[in-house]
């Protein structure tokens, strides 16, 4: 469960870009945060992925509170959360070795990381390509990728950010529904973007971030 | 596989050829800076005397035969103390010097250096004489062989070696890390600790000053092979103990010069372009 409660953060020429912040998401739900750019997005991604340090406020994530978490237990936390972060750009090394590069710097064997990121790929529908250069892929499959990067140590959390940028109304949906089977109840999901929302995200819950503050829509 | 060394392994598949350039010629550079060091050491000292060696070189010893008696000794005094080229003779029993020893000795002191040959001569054409022994002058490259500049040269050397090495450090670890780039973002988007991702430039560091001392060890031994022990100008390297413990100093030096090397490339990777989410 995540619990956002007086969050501000302005930048440091003072430019408020978070003003009193209240959240809630509840374990196992998904939620779409919609904004226009510069609103503050990949800022509130970030302070809950324990990423920028918050400056006023609490930030609650499963019982951790990020505003008093020692380096150690941030590390630990960043464990737990999966990031996508904006204009996300794979390694230029294979499908697999993007997943194992990751698994095995957390401290797996090559035989666990191999096989964690199969069955990541597999679940982003990406395992034929496993032997393709990353950088090959289109849009679509390299956000597929990213997902299964963010999602394959099992995080708590998948923080998502801007995740529909350069893809077109199709591909959107189809992430929507991409998210759909990994989400599948069991992971707490926040997936950033500007807006609008494809169909296929219907159904989930919506909040706008716009001058500094969140709104249910 | 520890996390570093497969990072370390990681890293250094993304060498690339200007990196690698820049990496050399660090490799270079803390090379020649270790040598500099070394030459101090190696060059810069007279050679340990094979023979003659406690004597002065306008000095001479005759060994007398122990079965000598106390007035063919005497005679022998007297002929030599006749010599014009001669400025003081003094007799010892050998047992006075060397216990053990027997018969006795004449310590010479010739009227000059240049008359020592022939005192020598004549004291070698004497029967009853075992040996003769002579200080030997002294070798003009053979003192303290290195010159003031030739000093200032290699402290120039020393210091100008290390500037360059950091220059060539930083441009090769900025080219490597540039090219790494994604996978240290990712690595701080994934929880992994700061120390974790500095270990492996540390160690490409330290592996750059280990590979430099193990050249430098190199070189000094074939340098010990090559000069041989009457060497001239390198005298310090035909001292076995000598060039052992220079190298063993500057393989620690390489390590240590690599280590902060390495540290210096690590402070690269607090730059805004290896930060996840700018």
């Amino acid at each position: 469960m995540i619990q956002v409660s007086e969050l501000h953060y302005s930048t440091e020429d003072g430019l408020k870009v978070l003003e009193d912040v209240h959240l809630r998401v509840d374990h196992g739900e998904m939620v779409f945060v919609v904004g226009p750019p510069a609103s503050g997005k990949t800022l509130l991604l970030g302070l809950l992925g324990a990423q920028i340090p918050p400056q006023r406020g609490q930030i609650l994530v499963y019982g951790r509170n990020i505003v008093r978490l020692s380096r150690e237990r941030t590390l630990e936390l960043r464990r737990r959360v999966g990031y996508l972060p904006q204009g996300y750009t794979p390694l230029p090394r294979t499908v697999l070795e993007n997943l194992v590069f990751k698994l095995r710097a957390l401290g797996d064997f090559r035989e666990q990381a191999e096989e964690k990121a199969v069955i990541a790929l597999e679940a982003v529908g990406l395992l034929r390509e496993q032997s393709t250069e990353a950088m090959d892929l289109c849009a679509l499959d390299r956000v597929r990728l990213g997902l299964a990067i963010a999602a394959c140590d099992d995080p708590l959390l998948l923080l998502l950010d801007d995740l529909f940028d350069g893809l077109v109304s199709d591909e959107q949906e189809e992430v929507c529904r991409l998210l759909e089977r990994i989400h599948a109840g069991r992971m707490t999901i926040l997936a950033a973007t500007r807006g609008p929302l494809p169909p296929t995200a219907d159904g989930h819950r919506v909040v706008t971030l716009a001058d500094g503050a969140v709104r249910e829509a | 596989m520890s996390t570093s060394v497969f990072l370390l392994r990681e890293l250094l598949g993304a060498v690339r050829l200007r990196s690698a350039v820049f990496l050399g010629l660090t490799l270079l550079f803390v090379f020649v800076f270790l040598a500099s060091f070394a030459s101090f050491f190696l060059l810069g000292t007279a050679p340990a005397p094979a023979d003659g060696g406690g004597l002065a070189p306008d000095e001479v010893i005759v060994r007398l035969s122990p079965r000598l008696s106390a007035a063919a000794i005497d005679e022998l005094y007297l002929r030599l103390q006749e010599r014009p080229d001669l400025a003081r003779i003094r007799f010892q029993f050998a047992e006075e010097l060397s216990p053990g020893e027997t018969g006795g000795r004449f310590t010479i002191r010739a009227s000059s250096p240049a008359a020592v040959p022939a005192i020598v001569e004549a004291a070698k054409g004497m029967s009853g004489v075992i040996s003769v022994e002579a200080g030997r002058a002294p070798d003009p490259a053979g003192g303290p062989v290195l010159s003031t500049t030739a000093r200032i040269g290699l402290l120039c050397g020393l210091v100008g070696s290390v500037a360059l090495s950091l220059i060539a450090a930083r441009r090769g670890f900025r080219h490597l890390l540039r090219g790494f780039a994604g996978e240290i973002r990712l690595l701080r988007l994934a929880g992994v600790s700061e120390r974790v991702i500095q270990r492996p430039v540390i160690g490409l560091g330290l592996g750059i000053g280990l590979l430099a001392g193990v050249l430098l060890v190199l070189g000094v031994y074939l340098l010990h092979l090559a000069v041989g022990p009457h060497a001239i100008g390198a005298a310090g390297a035909a001292e076995a103990g000598r060039v052992l413990a220079v190298s063993l100093v500057g393989l620690a030096l390489g390590l240590v010069v690599g280590g902060l090397i390495g540290v210096y490339g690590a402070s690269i990777l607090g730059a805004r372009e290896f930060r996840p989410l700018d």
